[in-house]
């Protein structure tokens, strides 16, 4: 990769913040389709799809905890103090940029090396990780420049994925990620939290597409957090529901198939992931869905 | 998509942006805070007005920077002018300030709140009726000028050049004042550090001449503080910030404080010491470094007055590094943790755990005591120098991630003029010879001083200072300043109300820190920076094409500020130049004129901060231009261990090296445009300046102390009548268990509640919601003993002068046997004028020499201009618990040792919260006590002079003046 493809992924990574003027310059410097403005990116980036590696590879499925401390302690392994929010994809893609203009101009081969493997590092285990499955929900949005950004991120990450080729092992945030719990061992709240933590499910459950589940089963439609919705869901029509989410994972699960590059063992993760979820879900059709115990609760 | 075409793209714009100095990545992922508006559109920012959601209603700023004036960080200010209204909408942090890097705590934004105060002061008043009776007249800014200088310019006529004072606060400036006084030829300046920081200062400076550390805590292994950095402390904002960096990087951090304060909260090790026993400790860790021969034994034979010492300890022995190490391990071996824990409270096995902690950090130890124990016990000063101890024996100093001396870290920009007078005369209101080592004034004992001994003062200047509220037994102040008397004239420059204004005769309004000029430059991390603050609505108009030659014309009613108000006054006092004063504050460019701001600050920016200018010139700006555009410019980074630096040869010319290896030369000092305050090194006995030290056959810059080296062994002491205590040692607090009575426990009065910052900050709204009432800290075990003390209970806190009442907070965040409570809050006004936000409206009954203060009105809500005042839901402001302290002065540092002996007891049926109750005769008795405990200079005085001329000394008089009088001036020992 050139210092000038560095560029190209720091203003990739730019565009994943709130906008301002210089957003618009970026966007059309990146010949994407009109300028990003500051209604799309709140329902984007901070009500739909985080752009944060912990939201997707941490096991709860939210911002922080273990998964954001590995990334934090990725930045520390490289000199570098973690910024606030390190596994912000914008802070990832800078990092990446940075680490790729030390290996193209450093001159002595060993370091040259280093540097080099350290990007290779990052890219495997912190963005492609989850990337690719996340940029593809964001390709789906409305939003003409976020997706045009998505899009074109995908690309860019695709061909670095091919130019270094993929890891023989999987990305240690998805070699520890824990399985879907199956609520009939008892643990229908961790099997909820489940649904929701795509690490687990191999599914990313947006509020959007919860909206539009309920229209779809013809279920109300309850204002709260994410779980609390799948919640009422269940409370309402348990096994329309389970049906539900089955086709989400099954779609998931054919999404991660079509990536169109060779992620190797990231892929097959993503993709076990959402069978298994289905597989799951499925098997749940034939159960007395009362003995799961998943009660709403008053908001 | 082509995506090498589309790198290229922007890789160019990127370039192409670039090579025009601006921004072109905004937001965090490039750096930390640089989702701040880019500094090339710091000349027309638009945000959308918050108040005006949810409309989108566009608001274009300019941008200006400035400097806080809260606290003395100095941290860095974005003034957001609204174009509209040329007013300040906010302010926010300017990431172009080297110390603050556009981090700021609460107390900056809450400049806002200061400056649109409705009861700040606008315009001149003058006193009508008796002083202190609370009537005010308004003035003209002339004819208070004119009756200022006329008494100014008398009593310099008729050498009573001694009656004319300055009392400072905080200074917000470098040296302005003090080089203003000594144009005047006054030695007059007395400061507010005896009460804050003198003690750990002169420990300091005993051992390495500057009397300031300055840890770079970001790059430590190992932050050892004996303070509340995280969350008050001086440079806090600036240290906290470096100190959660360290933190990151995987440093450990050791906390030495009673109270769990925010600080202790964040350490890896809380040592909650008792009050006084925390040299104890460090010596403890000392020893056990000793002990294990875990000190950088190199380090300590280059660099420790050894020699010096072995020979005044063994003459006559082999002045050996060896025996010298055979002392060092016997000096120290009765410090063992046994012994730190019999003192401290702290089991020894901590305290060991400690220790190793402390010893792997090598030369990464950055330490730091500002205020904390060393402000508040007898001999506090030594827990300062038993803390840089530690430093010196692993040779972390001005290493990356140890301590660096102060004066290496900080940049005071030559001058256009810089006086060479220093008074003829010596003043002993603020210098008595009873203390000859105090670090600074003794300011707090002049109502004792001038009740024993006379004297008067005709003019005192009280600025950015509230003696009767700040210092203890404030009661003794108010008698003085309403005596007029002992007090002919008091001034009181001040931006909004207080307790010591109400005893003036003129409050003349100056202004906050977006209303002033001054440069400031503090050791905050291995560089140097200086640092603009400058009236921004007076720098928005100017871009917009005004001419303004007065700041007053911009601040709001006539608020003014000190720089024009100094200049005027000196032109009043030397009106036709005859006194030799006017010169000093005279245009170059027109000779004959006054010097102007753009003139004095333009000349400082041009020819005394090197690199300034040609990075001005890179943006096609003067350097002036550049300070007012940003606001803040680095000198020098990584300063590094400056006494290691080998004197060039041409500084050696015809040098001659003493018996202590110290180097002396005949090239005079070559000039410096950094006039940075240095102790004064004697030259040699042929009048050759003193250039370094030799060390192993090298000629090293070494330090500004006597010996060039580090002074283990402090010859200061030992020949000014402390022997006993020229090394680092424990000396039991005057509140030791010892020296308390069975039923007293000892009062932590030394710290600061967070977001508050003394006196200053009482009229920011957004700081007085959050902070605004002291509660006493107690444990549960005492608040059981007390009959089962509950939260909010109210308690008589009895010192040994008076008492207060307070109410209690039951917490196990203090020691038990120990209580706690603010020093902040507690503000108090005798009628109408006065904050009404943080203030309590009392009454003051005086029977003989019994005070007694009671609240009539408590705080609350109001109607004003601003609708935020008629929400305020609280009513309790605190309680003014240093009215009841008695004077502590320590016969060394001269600190004020702030913690004081109490009795706690539930609140009598009589008590009313805020009550405070003193005896000013048992008060005067105190401070005799403490007198007779001082060894003056005219017993123990080596050379018959008053103090150690090497020592740092603000406005220095001449040499002369130095030596003692022939009678005994005053009582002391």
């Amino acid at each position: 990769m050139s210092a000038s493809t560095a560029d190209l992924f720091r203003a990739l990574g730019v565009l994943a913040e709130a906008p301002g003027p210089e957003h618009a310059r970026l966007a059309e410097l990146l010949e994407l389709p009109g300028t990003p403005i500051g209604e799309d990116y709140a329902d984007i980036f901070l009500f739909q799809l985080y752009p944060y590696a912990s939201a997707y590879v941490g096991g709860e499925g939210m911002l922080g905890g273990e998964a954001r401390d590995r990334v934090a302690g990725a930045w520390r392994a490289l000199g570098r103090t973690p910024p606030t929010e390190p596994d912000h994809l914008g802070a990832l893609l800078g990092l990446y940029a940075a680490l790729s203009e030390h290996a193209s101009v450093e001159i002595a081969p060993p370091e040259r090396i280093l540097w080099d493997a350290a990007r290779q590092g990052l890219l495997w285990e912190h963005i492609l990780s989850w990337a690719l499955p996340y940029l593809a929900r964001v390709m789906e949005t409305e939003s003409p420049v976020y997706s045009a950004w998505a899009r074109l991120l995908a690309q860019a990450l695709r061909v670095e994925a091919a130019r270094t080729g993929p890891p023989v092992t999987l990305p240690l945030h998805l070699r520890d990620a824990p399985a879907l719990d199956d609520p009939r061992r008892g643990d229908s709240e961790a099997f909820l939290s489940g649904l929701l933590a795509p690490v687990r499910s191999g599914m990313i459950l947006t509020r959007l597409d919860l909206a539009r589940g309920a229209r779809d089963m013809k279920l109300g439609l309850r204002l709260g957090e994410r779980r609390f919705v799948l919640r009422s869901f269940f409370a309402q029509e348990a096994d329309r529901t389970i049906d539900w989410l089955a086709r989400q994972a099954s779609a998931a699960a054919r999404g991660h198939a079509a990536w169109e590059c060779d992620t190797g063992p990231v892929e097959k993760f993503w993709t076990a992931r959402a069978l298994a979820t289905t597989a799951l879900l499925e098997s749940l059709r034939e159960t007395d869905v009362s003995e799961l115990d998943i009660e709403v609760e008053q908001p | 998509m082509n995506l090498d075409k589309l790198s290229a793209r922007v890789s160019a714009a990127r370039q192409e942006t670039e090579k025009r100095g601006e921004t072109f990545y905004p937001g965090p992922s490039r750096i930390h805070l640089a989702s701040f508006p880019p500094r090339e559109r710091w000349h027309d920012w638009i945000e959308l007005d918050s108040r005006a959601w949810p409309e989108r209603v566009e608001k274009r700023y300019m941008l200006v920077p400035t400097t806080c004036f809260n606290c003395e960080s100095g941290c860095g200010l974005l003034a957001y002018v609204d174009k509209e209204t040329l007013q300040v909408r906010k302010f926010e942090g300017n990431p172009e300030h080297p110390g603050s890097r556009g981090r700021n705590c609460g107390k900056g934004p809450a400049t806002i709140n200061q400056v649109t105060d409705p009861d700040r002061i606008l315009y001149p008043l003058k006193r009508v009726g008796k002083r202190g009776e609370g009537r005010w007249e308004r003035v003209s800014w002339d004819a208070a000028m004119d009756d200022i200088a006329d008494r100014i310019a008398a009593a310099m006529d008729e050498g009573r050049h001694r009656e004319i004072m300055y009392h400072v606060g905080r200074p917000g400036e470098d040296g302005f004042t003090e080089r203003m006084l000594a144009a005047w030829g006054v030695d007059g300046h007395n400061s507010h550090t005896n009460i804050c920081s003198s003690g750990a200062r002169a420990g300091y400076a005993f051992w390495m001449g500057m009397d300031r550390p300055s840890p770079d805590h970001a790059n430590a292994a190992v932050i050892l503080l004996v303070s509340s950095h995280l969350e008050t402390g001086h440079y806090f904002n600036p240290h906290a910030q470096r100190i959660i960096e360290g933190k990151k990087n995987g440093a450990k951090l050791i906390v030495l404080d009673t109270r769990l304060s925010n600080t202790a909260t964040h350490a890896d090790h809380w040592l909650s010491t008792y009050p006084g026993s925390e040299a104890a400790v460090l010596l403890s860790i000392a020893g056990y470094l000793i002990r294990h021969g875990l000190y950088d034994r190199d380090f300590v034979r280059r660099w420790w007055n050894w020699k010096e010492f072995l020979d005044e300890r063994r003459p006559g022995a082999p002045a050996t590094f060896e025996n010298f190490e055979t002392e060092l391990q016997e000096l120290y071996s009765e410090y063992d943790f046994e012994f730190a824990e019999k003192e401290s409270g702290v089991p020894a096995a901590v305290l060991e755990e400690v220790a190793s902690v402390v010893a792997t950090a090598g030369t990464r130890l950055a330490t730091h005591n500002w205020r904390s124990a060393s402000a508040g016990n007898l001999g506090g000063w030594q827990v300062a120098r038993a803390l840089f101890m530690i430093n010196a024996l692993l040779g972390a100093i001005a290493t990356e991630g140890g301590t660096y001396p102060s004066a290496w870290n900080k940049y005071v920009p030559r001058p256009i003029h810089l006086p060479p007078r220093h008074p003829d005369h010596w003043n002993d209101l603020t210098w008595p010879q009873e203390w000859p080592l105090s670090l600074m004034e003794m300011s707090f004992l002049l109502p004792h001083l001038m009740k024993e001994r006379g004297g008067r003062i005709d003019v005192y200047f009280t600025r950015v200072y509230n003696p009767v509220w700040t210092n203890p037994d404030g009661f003794s102040w108010i008698e003085l300043l309403s005596d007029e008397e002992k007090v002919g004239l008091h001034v009181a420059l001040t931006p909004t109300w207080n307790e010591s204004a109400f005893f003036a005769d003129y409050v003349l309004p100056m202004g906050h820190s977006s209303e002033r000029h001054d440069t400031m430059s503090l050791e905050q991390y291995d560089g140097t920076w200086v640092a603009f603050r400058q009236p921004v609505l007076r720098v928005a108009r100017e871009r917009l094409g005004e001419a303004i030659t007065n700041t007053r014309d911009v601040n709001p009613g006539e608020v003014w500020e000190e720089n024009e108000f100094w200049i005027d006054l000196t032109w009043r006092i030397d009106p036709s130049g005859e006194r030799g004063i006017r010169s000093f504050f005279e245009s170059r460019k027109q000779p004959g004129s006054k010097l102007t701001l753009d003139e004095y600050y333009g000349f400082m920016f041009e020819n005394s901060v090197p690199g300034l200018p040609e990075e001005a010139a890179r943006e096609g700006l003067t350097p002036l231009d550049y300070m007012r555009r940003y606001g803040a410019f680095e000198v020098h980074g990584k300063i590094g261990r400056v006494y290691e630096e080998e004197v060039p040869a041409v500084e050696l010319v015809n040098h001659v090296t003493d018996e202590m290896d110290r180097v002396f030369t005949e090239v005079p000092k070559p000039a410096n445009p950094n006039v940075v305050p240095f102790p004064s090194v004697a030259p040699d006995d042929d009048g050759r300046r003193r250039v370094g030290v030799r060390v192993d056959g090298s000629i090293r810059r070494g330090f500004p102390t006597p010996t060039g080296r580090l002074e283990f062994w402090s010859r200061t002491l030992h020949d000014w009548g402390w022997p006993e205590l020229a090394i680092p040692t424990y000396i039991k607090s005057h509140v030791h268990r010892q020296n308390l009575e069975r039923d007293e426990l000892p009062l932590i009065s030394t710290f600061r509640l967070p977001v508050q910052i003394h006196t200053r900050s009482a009229n920011a709204k957004w700081l007085s919601e959050i902070a605004h009432t002291n509660p006493l800290w107690i444990h549960p075990r005492d608040a059981e003993r007390l009959g089962g003390l509950g939260t909010g209970d109210q308690v008589r806190v009895e010192t040994r002068i008076g008492h207060f009442v307070v109410k209690a907070w039951v917490t196990e965040g203090i020691r038990p046997g120990v209580v706690a409570c603010s020093h902040h809050m507690g503000r108090w006004k005798l009628g109408d004028e006065g904050q009404r936000l943080s203030m309590a409206t009392v009454g003051i009954e005086s029977v003989g020499g019994v005070r007694d203060l009671r609240w009539k009105k408590g705080g609350g809500s109001f109607e004003s201009s601003d609708p935020d005042t008629s929400r305020i839901w609280w009513t309790d402001v605190g309680v003014h618990q240093n009215l009841t302290f008695q004077v502590n002065p320590d016969p060394i540092s001269g600190m004020h040792c702030w913690h004081q002996a109490v009795r706690v007891t539930p609140a009598r049926p009589e008590d009313r919260y805020g009550d405070v109750h003193v005896d000013l005769d048992r008060a005067h008795e105190a401070y005799r006590k403490w007198l007779d405990v001082t060894r003056s200079a005219s017993a123990h005085s080596p050379d018959g002079t008053r103090r150690p001329y090497w020592l740092l000394r603000p406005v220095r008089p001449e040499k002369e003046a130095y030596r003692l009088p022939a009678e005994p001036e005053s009582a002391g020992a």
